[in-house]
């Protein structure tokens, strides 16, 4: 199953919304680069919208008392508990299996954003 | 820079010239606000000035902001200062009976001006009763005092110990030890009232160690205050002589509690001929006369934590919280593991604290 959600140029990189799938509430990204992703609307964790969270960058795995700042854009922070998502995959940041949510693949078609569920 | 001494003040009255060249070693510049700072920084510490809280009590800036990021207001108040917005995301999202408002200004950790801070926690009162319980029936209220000076607290205990909602008296935990027999007046006046003493962080709390680096660290462990204070009123002999004293321990955590109570009574064996007063095992103290607020509850495997109650030997010692609108916000809906019965839940959602606050039975309740 495919569909259309928005335009191509609808987000500028950095902005994210929240849109209907199917019955799904999804949450549609915009990355840094350009790029579009997509991840389940609902946090793994005790279920806040994702989409009321922060699309953002955030710290990489570093030495002791070095902050090295990357992943611009790409990273979905959840707005209670502040689980950080990796649009990408849905998978977190740190190391838990469960802790994942659902990611669409998403095509940009004749200008047009398109999900795939 | 060649501008010569002039002798002329701003308002061009004139002043004798300096005989000689002038260093001043000590003027304040200001910065407008700290928004100015701003263009000179970068990531991750960009990140914190979102959410910058200046270096108030708490000594850190919260790095990921300290609220859940959909209670912040639209006209940049702060969270938690909207009714609407509360009642909205909160009351009526989770079709709630009873809410316990617990503030988050604190004078009681005041560490100079006590007079003021007496001050403060009196207007406090008066401020919130009228903005915020007349409001809503299903608030409850916390009665906020200054400790610092004992008779200005039971003063505030006094007048406001009747009203119909204020069902607890606020005493933050600080850096003193709040089973002092100095405090012991706000502990008899409170049982008079027939009020629970109600104890959460103050931010001024700090660890064995002082201060630590790091806000994580802080929030890891500022349990050990709590583990202290429950030790300290009990040893201190609070419940000797005030039985009727009631302690609800909100924000503290509960999992450390069934090795404090094997600690506390493995030590009491040894060393009761130091505490005389104390008249039973310290952990049937805890028991009778604490409760410890849910949030923020850990997620270890579900199995550990039916275990954690169980070690407790009560299924009456916890009160479900949500800590709204903080970032670390306890769902209703999902926090309670999975292992917990509907039976055990009914009690930590409702019964222990309709119990311990000694509440009517709302409407609702016999669903
Ligand atoms: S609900 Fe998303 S991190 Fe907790």
């Amino acid at each position: 199953m495919r569909q259309i959600v928005c335009s191509s140029e609808a987000l500028v990189p950095g902005q994210k919304m929240a849109v209907q799938v199917g019955k799904r509430s999804v949450v549609l990204v915009r990355m840094g680069n350009g790029d579009y992703s997509a991840l389940m609307d609902t946090c793994p964790h005790q279920g806040a919208k994702l989409s009321d969270g922060e699309l953002t960058g955030t710290t990489l795995p570093s030495g002791v008392g070095e902050y090295v700042y990357g992943k611009e854009a790409a990273v979905l922070r959840c707005p209670w508990h502040r689980w950080e998502f990796d649009v990408t995959s849905g998978q977190a940041l740190f190391e838990d299996r469960r802790a994942c949510v659902k990611h669409f693949e998403v095509t940009i078609e004749d200008g047009n954003v398109v999900i795939h569920y | 820079m060649t501008t010569a001494p002039t002798d002329e003040t701003s308002e061009g009255k004139r002043v004798r010239p300096a005989p000689f060249p002038i260093i001043d070693t000590d003027v304040h510049e200001r910065m407008v606000s700290i928004e100015d700072l701003l263009p000179y920084m970068k990531e991750p510490f960009l990140g914190y000035m979102k959410h910058w809280t200046g270096w108030g009590e708490l000594k850190y800036t919260h790095p990921i902001g300290g609220s859940r990021l959909d209670s912040l207001l639209p006209n940049g108040n702060v969270p938690g200062s909207d009714y609407q917005v509360l009642k909205e995301q909160l009351l009526d999202r989770y079709d709630m009976d009873y809410a316990i408002l617990t503030g988050l200004f604190y004078p009681a950790t005041m560490e100079a001006q006590f007079e003021l801070a007496g001050a403060l926690a009196s207007a406090y009162n008066e401020w919130y009763v009228r903005n915020w319980l007349e409001k809503d029936d299903r608030f409850l209220g916390s009665i906020h005092v200054a400790p610092q000076i004992p008779e200005l607290a039971v003063r505030e205990i006094e007048k406001w110990g009747d009203h119909p909602q204020m069902v607890q008296v606020l005493l933050p935990i600080g850096s003193v030890p709040l089973g002092d027999p100095f405090y012991h007046s706000i502990y008899e006046a409170a049982q008079r009232k027939n009020l629970v003493v109600g104890m959460h962080q103050g931010n001024s709390v700090t660890t064995g160690f002082g201060q630590p680096r790091y806000y994580i660290e802080w929030h890891t462990i500022l349990s050990q205050a709590f583990m202290g204070t429950v030790v300290n009123l009990i040893l201190n002999g609070v419940f000797d002589k005030y039985p009727g004293t009631r302690i609800a321990m909100l924000e503290g955590g509960f999992t450390w509690l069934p090795s404090l109570m094997w600690r506390m009574d493995h030590n009491y064996k040894s060393l009761r001929v130091e505490v005389p007063w104390v008249k039973r095992l310290p952990s049937e103290y805890v028991k009778e006369h604490f409760r410890f607020s849910t949030q923020p509850i850990e997620d270890p495997n579900p199995q550990f934590m039916l275990r954690m109650v169980e070690m407790m030997e009560s299924d009456e010692l916890l009160m479900f919280s949500t800590d709204y609108p903080h970032w670390d916000f306890d769902s209703p809906l999902r926090s309670l593991p999975t292992t917990f019965s509907p039976e055990l839940k009914r009690k930590i959602f409702y019964d222990n604290a309709k119990n311990f606050y000694q509440l009517p039975d709302s409407p609702k309740a016999a669903r």
